[in-house]
């Protein structure tokens, strides 16, 4: 109990000096250096909870500068936001408060050290990623439909073109400008399959595409607000989580690809007595052109888990370029001979569902 | 039927709120035992705090609240050890506890700054490109005409695992999926121009080691030296055969894994920089690798007879040797307080 008494002899000693600080402080200009910061925010503390608010404001003002050590700078800022809110001036106590954001914007207040009203404010203020880096999966969601803009035939016989599904993967960085706009720029591996039927003379042609690009799309997004959706939904504890967390997001931009392989079974039946003629797994990046541009648009649901979101997107691209290199159409007399095959112009279009993670990297504060 | 709904719904009720009320016990004891310590009754912080602090009654962020007036008392208490303890578990729980404090008394800020904190394993992914040029070690070219191996382009992606030794010096694994590819250029094979291409895919698992400088609070750049074995999951080789005389073109196409070492040591050397965010770190990074073996089989290379007599081409010894650019992101999953 000795120790106890001591310890409430020093609090009362403390006290006295802090007046006294006060007063020197005062008749000073504020260029107080960082390095007693420490202290100063100490017995700045001390002026507020005695209820000295402008003395414990102007204290702790020079503490919260950009040249002021991070630490210094976080405690001048939740100081001034407390004492801000304690003299009913909420415009500054909102700025503190950004502030304090700003600098940790992943900070779990403390309902034993902040205040109820500082929790409240902090909750309300809103906080936006900033940077994002996400992945995408989707498995057998990735349907190819191939755009025939002129046939190449060596005999009398029209071809079938047939949607098929494959997979794509990839990842993706976001910078968010705003609540409502954001930026995205991916790499995906993307492969697009589809098959060509045909019949002539009593033979039956199959021939099974497939295609593996590496494209980069960029996208601008736009969220549409709680309003449009008819919710509204109450953030979740801490102060870090946007205020809304399921969001639906409209998506236009452009992607650019890379061929990275191209292979073709072909597959003809005589049918008189179904004599087979295969030809597997053939090498056909030669005859494609290797990049390829275009048009991506979508709508993306996501759900905040963590420190990240879910998301589900749905994607349609438009290339824009031929696959066919058309300099090599007539190169392989192999095929044009056996199968009776020639490329045709050919543009892809491709409709894909992904589900994905994205972590959030850092954040930003959107002050209003 | 009735009495056993009954008795559900009075369990549930029951469990409810001792749910709550358990909520308010914790939080009336924080607040009591904050008080108490804004009175100076450290022994009867202690005596309060001490013995709940490790149970179920408090939640994460009660919990820090605990250790940090529990690591406050026993300072004041001048008992060292316990003071060392709770600062180190309340640093484990709040690991940027020295950049966002709370205004604490001077004698503990200085103590808690006295603590390192830093990451200990770090959990990444990464994706990137690749540029191999493979190394001719010895011809079996059936040949003499000019022929060589184009750089080709690849791809990897997956991800890694971080354990730090030091703040600056780490030893990781890297999980990778990888394509690359083989071009090889033969310019008069008896009038014909031929072209063979080998695409491959693998899958890479290296050890580095990897040191760190520190730039400034948000950057760092960083150099590392490792080993690793690939492990060959597919390979197809397609030729072409085109005329020099006319516009013939012929081409087959062959799997050749079983001819094909599966298993290939590599060494790499790593340079890179990353940058701080929020939550954990993004990194781009440059890795040269070299293969320390032949892509062939040696005893296996005259094993697809039809192959080799249709198109008169034989492999040749090659090590493959590229750079791989990846783009990374990691996140700490443990921390270490010292």
């Amino acid at each position: 109990m000795n120790i106890s008494k001591n310890i409430i002899v020093f609090h009362s000693f403390k006290q006295n000096v802090i007046v006294l600080f006060v007063i020197f402080q005062l008749g000073f200009s504020f260029g107080q250096s960082t390095s007693n910061c420490s202290e100063i925010l100490l017995n700045a503390n001390k002026l507020y909870e005695q209820g000295s608010l402008s003395e414990a404001i102007e204290l702790a003002l020079p503490c919260s500068q950009e040249s002021a050590p991070v630490s210094d700078r976080w405690k001048a800022h939740r100081l001034l936001a407390m004492v801000y809110l304690a003299s009913n001036n909420n415009d500054l106590a909102k700025k503190s408060a950004e502030e304090m954001l700003e600098l940790n914007p992943t900070y779990q207040p403390s309902s034993l050290n902040d205040p109820i009203e500082l929790i409240k404010l902090l909750k309300s203020i809103l906080l936006i990623p900033k940077l994002s880096f996400g992945l995408a999966l989707s498995m057998g969601t990735n349907s190819t439909f191939p755009s025939v803009t002129k046939e190449y035939i060596v005999a009398d016989y029209n071809k079938t073109y047939t949607a098929k599904n494959s997979y794509l993967f990839g990842a993706s960085v976001g910078y968010h400008f705003n609540e409502k706009f954001s930026l995205t720029g991916g790499l995906y591996s993307v492969n697009n399959k589809y098959n060509i039927d045909y019949q002539f003379n009593n033979w039956s042609v199959n021939v099974s595409n497939k295609l593996n690009y590496l494209n980069l799309p960029v996208m601008l997004e736009y969220a549409l607000s709680s309003r449009i959706l008819g919710q509204k939904i109450r953030p979740t504890s801490g102060t870090w989580i946007a205020q809304k967390k399921l969001k639906v997001t409209l998506q236009a931009g452009v992607f650019g690809g890379r061929l990275l392989y191209s292979s073709s079974d072909f597959s003809s039946t005589y049918l008189p007595d179904n004599t087979i003629r295969k030809l597997s797994n053939m090498n056909t990046i030669s005859s494609r052109n290797l990049y390829q541009f275009g048009l991506i648009t979508g709508i993306a649901t996501s759900y905040e888990v963590g420190h990240g979101n879910l998301f589900l997107k749905m994607n349609f691209s438009k290339s824009l370029s031929n696959i066919t290199k058309q300099s090599n159409r007539y190169n392989y007399t192999e095929l044009s001979n056996d199968f009776y095959y020639l490329d045709d112009n050919v543009y892809l279009r491709s409709a894909s569902i992904s589900l994905g993670y994205s972590f959030y990297m850092n954040y930003q504060v959107i002050r209003k | 039927m009735k009495i056993k709904i009954k008795s559900s719904v009075f369990i549930v009720l029951m469990f409810l709120n001792s749910a709550v009320f358990s909520q308010i016990d914790a939080k009336d004891l924080l607040f009591r035992s904050n008080k108490l310590y804004n009175q100076g009754k450290i022994e009867e912080v202690i005596k309060l705090l001490e013995p709940v602090v490790h149970g179920k009654l408090l939640n994460r962020e009660q919990t820090f609240d605990a250790y940090r007036i529990l690591a406050l008392s026993f300072m004041y208490s001048l008992n060292a050890e316990k003071t060392d303890y709770f600062m180190k578990e309340m640093l484990k729980l709040r690991v940027d506890y020295q950049k966002y404090p709370n205004i604490d008394p001077t004698e503990f800020t200085k103590l808690i700054n006295k603590y390192v904190v830093r990451p200990q394993i770090y959990a990444g992914i990464c994706f990137g490109g690749s540029s191999y040029l493979p190394q001719l070690m010895k011809s079996y070219s059936v040949y003499t005409s000019n022929q060589s191996y184009e750089r080709t382009s690849g791809y990897q992606y997956g991800g890694f695992f971080e354990y730090r030794l030091k703040s600056n010096v780490s030893l990781g694994t890297d999980v990778l999926i990888n394509g690359s590819a083989i071009n090889h250029k033969i310019n008069d094979a008896n009038g014909w121009e031929q072209e063979y291409k080998e695409i491959r895919k693998s899958a890479l698992v290296t050890v580095v080691g990897t040191n760190y400088r520190k730039l400034n609070d948000v950057v760092n750049v960083y150099c590392g030296v490792g080993l690793g074995m690939n492990v060959l999951t597919s390979s197809e080789g397609n030729i072409i055969l085109a005329s020099n005389q006319s516009d013939l073109v012929l081409q087959s196409t062959t799997n050749t894994i079983s001819e094909r070492n599966k298993i290939s040591p590599v060494g790499l050397v790593r340079l890179g920089v990353d940058f701080q965010t929020n939550r954990g770190k993004i990194g781009f990074d440059l890795t040269y690798v070299d293969y320390f073996n032949t892509t062939v089989n040696s005893e296996k290379r005259y094993n697809n007879a039809d192959f080799i007599f249709t198109n008169q081409y034989v492999s040749d010894d090659i090590k493959l040797r590229g750079m791989m650019f990846s783009l990374s992101y990691k996140v700490p999953i443990k921390w270490v307080v010292k």
